[in-house]
């Protein structure tokens, strides 16, 4: 970050040293009423017993323990996790290939860009409820179109069955409960989530590729590199900083994904037998459902915090250093 | 002759990219111009075959839509007006001035963005239901919920920070010369050099705040309050059986930012990915 | 840490404990939480408009469901600030009576503006009973409804069925939707189904006491679901809707599209379904009282409305406010808007009500289930116990992932936990 040494001649006078405090202080009110005090006391609350809203009692960690050993928990956690793994390399990798192939100075870059990013100005809320129309099992679009091709047919968002097991099931094979990979309603969710920003990640990708300077392509070129070889040496190695950046971005809003699953599964929201129950909707239902718990909440959402944290600072700390200098 | 056909394959994906992307679109217009009976054919049809116009007035005035549409742009104007002049006067500090506890404070204020929005709305929840003034339950359904905590952001400061960096240290040497005072200086100087950086801002502000879900649905109780967001997800879960008003509300609910992408797409789209850019 | 965690603790309680109930809002309208959406939401605000031009202004604010207002209820109590009415359910009442929320009914009724025996005596016994927890009347019975079967009797003829008989026993409901399930062209996708239902335990806690079982145990301590009554009935559940193959299982609402849509040939519904089908049928509807089991017997479904503590005055309001829309006039009116269940018996003669039973003849036998009905239990855990039942044993059974007897023990012994610990 280029920093400069502030200038001070306009500090000059009588309200000098206070001038700069008076252009900050709405902004600084703003941020500390809004931010940072609800950020502490979310850490507060998650030590008491706020059952029911009553702070009843300090209570330790014992809101941690309860949610350890809430299997419900450790569901959301392992559906959050799929659904990371599922959209964060859909979406990154879809959107690199688009980019790799607008950058060629191709006819209608222009269109492409403007259809592809439309998604990203639409809302979540309206996005979903057409996806979970075109998911419909009996009028929709999708099962129309594999019918089309004498399929028979899918549950989609009301199919709770993993998606390994149903890509094995024709074969036979009978997976174990632990290998039967997300179910197919949050396949679902996950493509519509990353339908949804893929517009966005291949802007970025097409910036990235713009600052590759043209000479190490002709210098590869002449060295008789083969298109794979220019990819493999030129291409990914210098675009790794906007792939570190869009991959730690996308799992950052992966974690926090909310809308969709909220509008597009169930009801009850988080089915099929909780197999779309994500970390936020877990911390939406237990905060705001009966019997709410906010200090329990407020420990789920440390721990989202936690997760998050790790993976901002991984990107500040390690990547930055390693990938740009590398 | 090889480079050509790969042209071609090439130029086929990105158009089966191109109709992935649009076909929801024509589905969520297709489907709102059907009615009851079209709508339960299995398979579905292509097009209407007797398109049904009525469902969007229909849809209109199934709850209250219009309110929705009026709290979200007084809300979403509100916000933008107030996070321009939040950041514009902050990012000056910043720039511009000398002072103790400078980088502190800056430090301070980009440590939040590292705090996503679902770990902080439960406290903040009891936090504005106890704040004095509002209706009844504080702050709690009221506009000041949904407006007030996000008046300042702190990628704006940061954004026009970075821009009011980029400035020649002359202009300000010029401009102290010229005997300009610091409120001078921001407002004749560096807000008409820094247009582009303030559009950015805006847009994405204000399409941040028509589009944001969570926050709304929580804080609001009331028709009288509830933003378009917020009473699109709740029309949809009541009338869940009805297709055809559904995505009809659909369609005129994202109507207003499509139409403005569509004339302003080159703006929006920087505006939007302007994180992305600084890597 | 511990030290740190008391300065955190100290902020938190420092926002989270300074709330006041903002009792210095008495000249502000009566605030009426509810779940009521479409053409319910319009019912309402109709009455309660009426209400607050002659009487008082009532403001009516709608969550739209019933999982958001308990979240919008346990919120608002939870910051300090309750709404002064709302609907609840039996469960969520013990939760409310327990922390102090709530000015309970009964003593209203002593009051010069209460009711008299008389009066008390009007109101069916059910609702009552449902509406006592602990020996006091703590809630009051607002819209109650009954299950019933809502069948499409073109359906029924062109299947050489009597649209005036429909199945009266578990045997014919079975039979019935076999001989209405139509796959012409054989592709083990029918074309029409005999029956639809979305994934509940609704239909499940019907079939149990149907089947002379209970929810809970008499005193309320332990769940009684996995009794082989309770066994049975799930049985006959995923026979009907699962192995029989005669049967659409859809997300939530869907199942009365494809109803109205003329895909389906019967459904359950509660009496208030009508209000949603309204209109928009093409073929001739009949409704009936559900297929009775070896008892005949119903759960009264619904929601009660519930006073919160606020000041004397706003609480004398909002009573004032439920007497009036509980008299037999406003509650016919109600009940013929909506097909909810009229509160009071001398309403049944209210001519809204009868023009109502006139049109749909069935409604009349299908209210009377009222006679047999039993209530919903009242203890605090039977809520989330409700949820696990629904989540834990009937969506795995019907999604074909659990067997009805385990499935119902091993959710019954979660069920257990979540009482024990309420």
């Amino acid at each position: 970050m280029p920093d400069r040494e502030p200038v001070s001649p306009l500090q000059r006078g009588r309200w000098g040293p206070w001038m700069p405090w008076l252009f900050l202080a709405p902004a600084a009110l703003i941020i500390f009423t809004f931010r940072i005090l609800p950020i502490v006391s979310a850490l507060g609350v998650s030590f008491f017993d706020a059952s029911f809203g009553k702070v009843r009692g300090f209570v330790g960690l014992a809101q941690y323990q309860k949610l350890f050993a809430d299997p419900d928990f450790w569901q959301s956690m392992g559906n959050t996790l799929w659904f990371v793994a599922g959209s964060v390399p859909l979406s990154v990798g879809t959107s690199l290939l688009f980019a790799m192939m607008l950058r060629r100075g191709v006819r209608f870059l222009g269109l492409y860009r403007t259809i592809y990013f439309l998604p990203v100005v639409t809302s979540f809320v309206a996005v979903s409820m057409v996806w979970k129309l075109i998911f419909h099992e009996d009028v929709g679009l999708a099962n129309s179109v594999l019918r089309v091709f004498g399929g028979h047919g899918l549950h989609w968002l009301s199919e709770s069955t993993g998606i390994f097991e149903l890509a094995l099931a024709r074969f036979g094979v009978d997976l174990p409960t632990w290998a039967e990979g997300p179910s197919l309603a949050l396949v679902c969710v996950i493509i519509v989530s990353a339908w949804r920003g893929i517009g966005y990640n291949v802007v970025i990708f097409l910036a990235g590729l713009q600052n590759i300077p043209e000479h190490y392509y002709e210098a590869a070129r002449i060295d008789g590199a083969g298109r794979f070889g220019i990819f493999r040496n030129v291409t990914w190695p210098l675009l790794t900083p906007t792939t570190f950046y869009v991959v730690v971005m996308t799992m950052i809003l992966s974690f926090q994904v909310f809308a969709p699953i909220y509008l597009m599964t169930g009801p009850p929201v988080g089915g099929p037998l909780g197999t779309t129950s994500v970390i936020v909707y877990y911390l939406f239902e237990k905060g705001f459902d009966a019997g709410g718990n906010m200090g329990y909440a407020s420990a789920v959402a440390l721990v989202l915090f936690a997760i998050i944290l790790a993976l901002t600072l991984f990107q500040r700390k390690v990547v930055e250093k390693r990938v740009h200098y590398a | 002759m090889k480079s050509l056909r790969r042209n071609w394959a090439v130029h086929l994906m990105l158009v089966v990219g191109a109709i992935s992307f649009l076909l929801p679109f024509y589905w969520m217009l297709n489907t709102s111009l059907k009615g009851p009976t079209e709508l339960a054919l299995s398979p579905p049809s292509w097009w209407p075959a007797m398109p049904r116009f009525e469902n969007y007035p229909d849809a209109w005035h199934a709850v209250p839509f219009p309110r929705y549409f009026l709290n979200t742009i007084l809300v979403a104007g509100s916000i933008v007006v107030g996070v321009v002049v939040t950041s514009g006067l902050s990012a000056f500090a910043f720039s511009f001035f000398r002072f103790r506890g400078r980088e502190g404070m800056f430090n301070t204020f980009l440590s939040t963005m590292m705090v996503p929005e679902p770990v902080y709305i439960i406290s903040s929840y009891i936090l504005l239901f106890n704040l004095p003034g509002g209706g009844r339950d504080g702050w709690i359904d009221d506009y000041s919920a949904l407006i007030v905590p996000w008046l300042a952001h702190v990628f704006s400061i940061f954004l026009l920070r970075q821009h009011f960096l980029s400035f020649p240290p002359d202009l300000v040497d010029a401009a102290v010369i010229d005997g300009c005072g610091p409120v001078r200086f921001l407002f004749s100087m560096v807000l008409p050099l820094s247009k582009a950086a303030l559009t950015t801002v805006c847009l994405f502000t204000f399409i941040n705040t028509w589009n944001s879900f969570l926050w709304p649905l929580v804080m609001t109780n009331s028709d009288s309050i509830r933003p378009i967001q917020v009473g699109l997800a709740f029309f949809a879960s009541e009338q869940g059986t009805e297709h055809g008003l559904m995505m009809a509300a659909a369609v005129f609910s994202i109507a207003p930012l499509l139409i403005a992408y569509f004339f302003a797409q080159k703006q929006i789209i920087e505006s939007l990915t302007h994180t992305g850019l600084k890597g | 840490m511990k030290k740190l965690a008391a300065i955190l603790a100290v902020a938190a309680l420092a926002i989270a404990g300074c709330g006041g109930g903002g009792s210095d809002s008495s000249n502000e309208p009566i605030r009426f939480w509810h779940a009521m959406g479409g053409p319910l939401g319009s019912a309402l605000d109709e009455l309660v408009g009426e209400y607050s031009t002659t009487h008082a202004p009532i403001e009516s604010v709608s969550m739209g469901k019933y999982e958001a207002l308990s979240q919008k209820i346990m919120a608002a109590v939870a910051a300090g600030g309750p709404p002064d009415l709302a609907q609840c359910y039996e469960a969520w009442a013990a939760n409310l009576i327990d922390n102090g929320s709530l000015a309970p009914i009964s003593g209203f009724l002593a009051s010069p503006k209460g009711l008299s025996e008389e009066e008390m005596a009007d109101f069916w016994p059910i609702f009552l009973e449902a509406s006592t927890h602990q020996g006091q009347l703590w809630t009051f019975p607002f819209n109650k409804s009954v299950r019933c079967l809502y069948y499409n009797k073109d359906m029924f003829r062109a299947a050489g069925l009597d649209p005036e008989r429909p199945p009266r026993t578990w045997d014919e409901y079975r039979d019935y939707a076999r001989k209405l399930t139509i796959d012409a062209d054989g592709d083990g996708r029918p074309e029409q189904y005999g029956f639809a239902s979305q994934i509940t335990a609704s239909m499940f806690e019907n079939l149990l006491v149907q089947n002379g079982g209970s929810l809970l145990n008499a005193d309320e301590t332990a769940v009684a679901f996995d009794s082989p009554e309770g066994i049975e009935a799930l049985e006959f559940m995923t026979d009907l809707l699962v192995r029989d193959g005669t049967s659409r299982v859809s997300q939530g609402f869907e199942y009365q599209n494809e109803f109205l849509g003329g895909r389906v040939a019967m459904i359950e519904g509660s009496s208030v379904t009508l209000a949603f089908l309204g209109g928009k049928y093409t073929f001739e509807l009949g409704i009936a009282p559900l297929p009775a089991g070896k008892v005949d017997a119903q759960l009264v479904a619904g929601t009660d409305v519930v006073v919160f503590k606020t000041s004397p005055e706003r609480e004398a309001e909002a009573w004032a406010f439920v007497k009036w829309f509980t008299e037999p006039a406003q509650t016919a009116r109600w009940a013929a808007a909506t097909g909810y269940l009229p509160v009071r018996k001398s309403a049944m003669t209210h001519p809204a009500l009868q023009a109502k039973m006139s049109d749909h003849p069935g409604l009349r036998e299908a209210y009377a289930q009222l006679e047999r009905a039993v209530a919903q239990p009242k203890a605090r855990g039977w809520y989330e116990g409700r949820t696990i039942l629904e989540r834990d044993a009937i969506e795995p059974v019907l999604r074909g992932k659990a067997e009805p007897a385990d499935a119902l023990r091993a959710a019954a012994a979660k069920a257990n936990e979540a009482l024990a610990e309420s």
